[in-house]
């Protein structure tokens, strides 16, 4: 078995004549926080019901735990727990019912974890799973995912939906949840800030395609905004590899370049900018750039003062 | 797995109450409503509005329970709350058609049981109850399990609803519609059975893939190409007679014979429901009849026969037909009488109390709740449509007296011989208050007319092979005179490939047979116009062969019907008339030609193999449009890219270009990629 609860192997899925997955390449190691990010309709999803063999793929493969997604057995199921987009429960089901139909699937259901959770979240156990908030629903899909204590968990955007209150509360779940050394947690977003705060590990993907698969830290390190300022106006840009944006003002031009080294240093420093400063950057800024259009932009105005 | 089950049963429990609901009251007002009937056959709960809620409520009560477990679960979260659990799929499957089940049934069968227990309780309706009578409803419940499939297919492929996703529900129809056209209930249930196994099959086979077709098991896959093919072939036997009945094809033109009260036979031709022309034997045009006013009235000039025996053809009775238990006799305003063939005696119900009053036979009225020492042995011989006041049994004549509650034994025939049919010649005089003038009756050998009260009037020794000339009918010319008319059944009839003649025999009074005439058969002249034969080009060849092929083997096992159908086969091959032959087979084989290349464009589009792409190619040359609709049916249109190093379109779902052999390029970078280094 490979050390890699999950991998996928130039996954790849069309509807139709539309690309959504494209030769798509991931391993998720054991025990790791794996944020999965990308835009809507980035193929997240469809990448994750692959993976779980809920969708077949057009081509390639993905495992989990070692078995080929097509035909995961229903033991190797039982280790891992789903909690799919918009959180789905039958609606009819009080939440009660809920915890006693998923019980009777789970020979280790943990009763203690499944009311904890109801616990942390208010909820009220004859209530109907059609009446509870978005928050509540959340936290009933979390506790019913839980208290089979997985061995890993898969959560589609949990956050989707919810409020900030809602959300804090689900995230401070998922890092009790974390604390269990061997559980791996492989979890897509569009909210950068959730996933800075848990993920160990982070993949982007755009447009169907992977961009980008690392530690939280190389990630960070490997993308910089460099502040270039200019006597006059800034130069034309030359091909710079990496460049993900550039900014341009009056005097100034900002650039976000991923995988900065000394080759787009000598690039940079070839511009004639009288100073060129390194600029702190966030995630979710860093997350923007790289899911942003590519090119320039600038603020000038044909015509308003300052231009040519 | 019994989790899963109770969770279907709870979430569309209330679908099935509604249903019941609705179901159980059409059939409570459907049971009720039996008064205004008096059509034989359909009593209680065999009666057509009643079959017609079993059936359509069957039908559409499973195809909306299978279309809501199914629907409703195949959006993504909620589709993924339920497969994804630690039990195999098919299991979830199986757990969801038997809790589907668990609710369709009583749905169905609450309503038919308590119909069928308010029928057969004394003093609903007046007439007698047989618990059989509820194998149609049997089979229309049963059928609507067929649908149930249908619908849980229907809900799971993914397919355009304007394309192929409806094709489930159309091989439901087909099955429905076979069911009803074997007379037996073993039949019916086998068919609904295999369409339960297929449909069945196609479901599970959609459910274990989610919906798609290419990660089936074969089995399922096959079953899911039969099911779609069923219900292609359904929907183009639907567009034909969409196509036919606005086509409103007139002028249908055929002959019959006649006997005029003076005996003479008088051949008459109609084009639809206008008597064209009325000549004699040879073709004659009669004067007589020349004025169209004089056609159109022609009854008033033809001879009341008596029917001694029916051609067999006719007498097939279904089991949806509660002729199989018993036969009304009269529909006096006081009494419904009914011949009761388990009990061998006529029953007679009081409109009024709705009850049973008593019985007749041999003994003469036995009250309700007597016992009766006699019943008839075997009866009634032989078959009619309408009680002309006479019965009889294996070898005896009666003549029952329903308003007066008492039977007479008129006769029993010589050496105890078998009473094949029996028949009443009616006094033509409204003097005579229409009374029984004469009684004729058939055996194996002889021909008897007898007077009302059992005197021979004469005994005539059978002059045809009765096995062939099934057909008797006996009228009365006069004092002295009376015909009979022998025709040939239609299974000799087609056996001898349409030569044998029918014959009128006139008898005088003393059983001497004063004329015999010779009926030539009939050509029904509607020669087929050339440009119907272009109908061939949409009959799969796979169903011409196996009609043939059917027919061959019942001929080479002795069987009657088999060999008709292929004399009848043999009959239009070589009767139609050239250009409509012509253009039949022209039609046939071009199609051939243009669906096996079609399916081969189409395969090879899919990149299928070779062997995929021949199998393809005779499915196509056996199925025509149907096999090539299915292929595109099957499975989603192919999408294609160019491939980077041949510049040829490739299909996306193969890993190597089908031309070059090259593998898919990796994903175009741009210097932006971060990946672990």
């Amino acid at each position: 078995m490979s050390e890699n609860v999950i991998e996928m192997r130039s996954l790849t899925r069309y509807f139709g004549r539309k690309r959504a997955v494209y030769a798509l390449d991931l391993g998720v190691p054991h025990g790791c926080v794996f944020g999965f990010l990308g835009r809507n309709g980035s193929g997240k999803t469809t990448a994750i019901r692959m993976l779980l063999g809920l969708l077949e793929p057009t081509r390639g493969s993905a495992s989990l735990l070692g078995h080929d997604s097509r035909r995961l057995p229903p033991e190797v199921r039982a280790r891992v727990g789903y909690l799919a987009e918009g959180h789905h429960v039958p609606g009819w089901m009080r939440v009660r019912e809920c915890g006693r139909f998923q019980g009777r699937f789970y020979p280790q259901w943990n009763e203690d974890v499944f009311q904890g959770i109801l616990k942390y979240f208010r909820l009220d156990p004859n209530s109907r799973a059609k009446d509870l908030s978005r928050g509540e629903r959340a936290g009933l899909c979390l506790a019913l995912i839980l208290a089979p204590e997985p061995e890993v968990l898969v959560l589609d955007d949990p956050a989707l939906g919810l409020d900030p209150v809602a959300r804090r509360a689900l995230l401070e779940s998922m890092v009790y949840v974390t604390r269990h050394a061997s559980r791996t947690i492989f979890f897509s977003s569009h909210f950068v800030g959730d996933v800075e705060r848990v993920a160990d590990r982070i993949a982007i993907l755009d447009d169907g395609q992977l961009r980008a698969c690392c530690t939280m830290e190389e990630f960070r390190s490997r993308v910089r905004r460099i502040v270039l300022r200019f006597p006059s106006r800034p130069p034309e840009l030359p091909a710079i590899p990496g460049l993900l944006t550039s900014l341009r003002t009056e005097r100034e031009l900002a650039l976000t370049i991923a995988n900065y080294n000394g080759q787009t240093e000598e690039l940079v420093s070839q511009l004639g900018a009288e100073h060129i400063e390194q600029v702190p950057i966030d995630l979710e800024d860093t997350f923007i750039s790289y899911l942003d259009r590519r090119g320039e932009r600038t603020f000038f105005l044909q015509g308003a003062g300052g231009a040519p | 797995m019994t989790a899963i089950i109770w969770k279907e049963i709870r979430e569309n429990l209330k679908w099935a109450v509604l249903w019941l609901v609705v179901v159980g009251l059409f059939a409570a007002v459907t049971v009720q409503k039996q008064e205004s009937q008096n059509w034989q056959g359909f009593e209680s709960v065999c009666a057509p509005m009643f079959l017609a809620v079993m059936t359509f409520g069957s039908a559409a009560g499973g195809l909306l329970l299978g279309l809501l477990q199914s629907l409703l679960e195949a959006r993504r979260g909620q589709w993924a709350f339920l497969v994804h659990r630690p039990l195999p799929r098919s299991q979830i499957f199986l757990a969801k058609a038997l809790g589907g089940l668990a609710l369709y049934v009583p749905a169905m069968g609450i309503p038919l049981l308590g119909a069928a227990l308010w029928a057969a309780t004394p003093g609903h309706i007046p007439a007698p109850f047989d618990w059989r009578m509820i194998l149609p409803s049997i089979t229309a419940i049963v059928t609507g399990v067929v649908f149930y499939f249908a619908g849980l297919l229907t809900g799971l492929r993914p397919a355009r609803w304007y394309g192929s996703r409806g094709l489930g529900i159309g091989a439901a129809a087909a099955c429905a519609l076979l069911t009803y056209a074997v007379p037996e209930f073993w039949q019916s249930l086998l068919v609904a059975l295999v369409g339960i196994v297929v449909l069945g099959a196609a479901a599970w086979g959609s459910f274990l893939a989610g919906g798609e077709c290419q990660p089936q098991p074969r089995v399922t896959r096959f079953a899911l190409g039969v099911s779609l093919l069923a219900g292609l072939l359904m929907v183009g036997f639907a567009v034909v007679l969409v196509v036919l009945g606005c086509w409103n094809e007139s002028g249908y033109v055929w002959s019959y014979y006649r006997i005029a009260k003076d005996g003479q036979i008088l051949r008459v031709t109609q084009r639809d429901a206008v008597l064209t022309s009325v000549t004699d034997v040879n073709g004659n045009e009669l004067e007589k009849y020349r004025d169209p006013r004089v056609r159109d009235s022609l009854y008033r000039f033809t001879l009341p026969l008596a029917t001694l025996l029916p051609d067999p053809a006719y007498l097939t009775v279904r089991y949806s037909d509660s002729r199989r238990f018993f036969m009304r006799l009269d529909n006096s305003r006081q009494v419904h009488w009914y011949y009761v063939f388990a009990g061998g005696r006529i029953r007679g119900y009081a409109l009024d109390t709705r009850r049973c009053i008593g019985s007749l036979g041999p003994d003469g009225f036995v009250p309700v709740g007597q016992p009766a020492s006699q019943r008839f042995v075997d009866g009634p011989a032989g078959w009619w449509w309408t009680y002309a006041g006479v019965l009889a049994d294996a070898n005896a004549v009666y003549r029952p007296d329903l308003f007066t509650q008492e039977v007479r034994r008129l006769f029993t025939t010589a050496d105890n011989a078998r009473v094949l049919g029996v028949g009443a010649l009616m006094s033509p005089s409204p003097a005579d208050d229409h009374r029984i003038r004469a009684i004729a009756i058939v055996t194996r050998d002889r021909v008897e007319l007898r007077t009302p009260d059992g005197t021979l009037l004469f005994s005539l020794a059978q002059p045809f092979d009765i096995d062939k000339y099934c057909q008797l009918q006996v009228g009365a010319l006069d004092e002295d005179r009376y015909v009979l008319w022998y025709r040939p059944s239609q299974v000799a009839q087609s056996l001898a490939r349409w030569t044998l003649p029918g014959y009128v025999l006139e008898v005088s009074a003393d059983g001497r047979e004063v004329q015999r005439t010779e009926l030539p058969p009939l050509d029904i002249a509607n020669p087929e116009p050339w440009y119907t034969g272009l109908w061939a080009a949409f009959v799969p060849l796979a169903a011409a062969i196996a009609e043939v092929a059917w027919a061959s083997l019942l001929s080479a096992f002795g069987d009657v019907q088999g060999a008709v159908l292929f004399a009848d086969l043999r009959r239009e091959l070589t009767t139609s008339p050239p250009p409509f032959l012509v253009a039949s087979f022209s039609a046939l084989a071009v199609s051939i030609v243009v669906c096996t290349l079609l399916a081969l464009l189409i395969a090879r589009r899919y990149a299928f193999s070779r062997r995929a792409r021949n199998w393809w190619a005779v499915l196509s040359v056996l199925g025509g449009p149907a096999a090539v609709l299915l292929l595109v049916a099957l499975r989603d249109w192919p999408a294609r890219e160019a491939c980077p190093a041949c510049r040829q379109k490739r299909v996306v779902d193969r890993e190597e270009c089908e031309h070059c052999g090259a593998a898919f390029p990796a994903p175009a970078t741009d210097g932006t990629e971060i990946f672990e280094r």
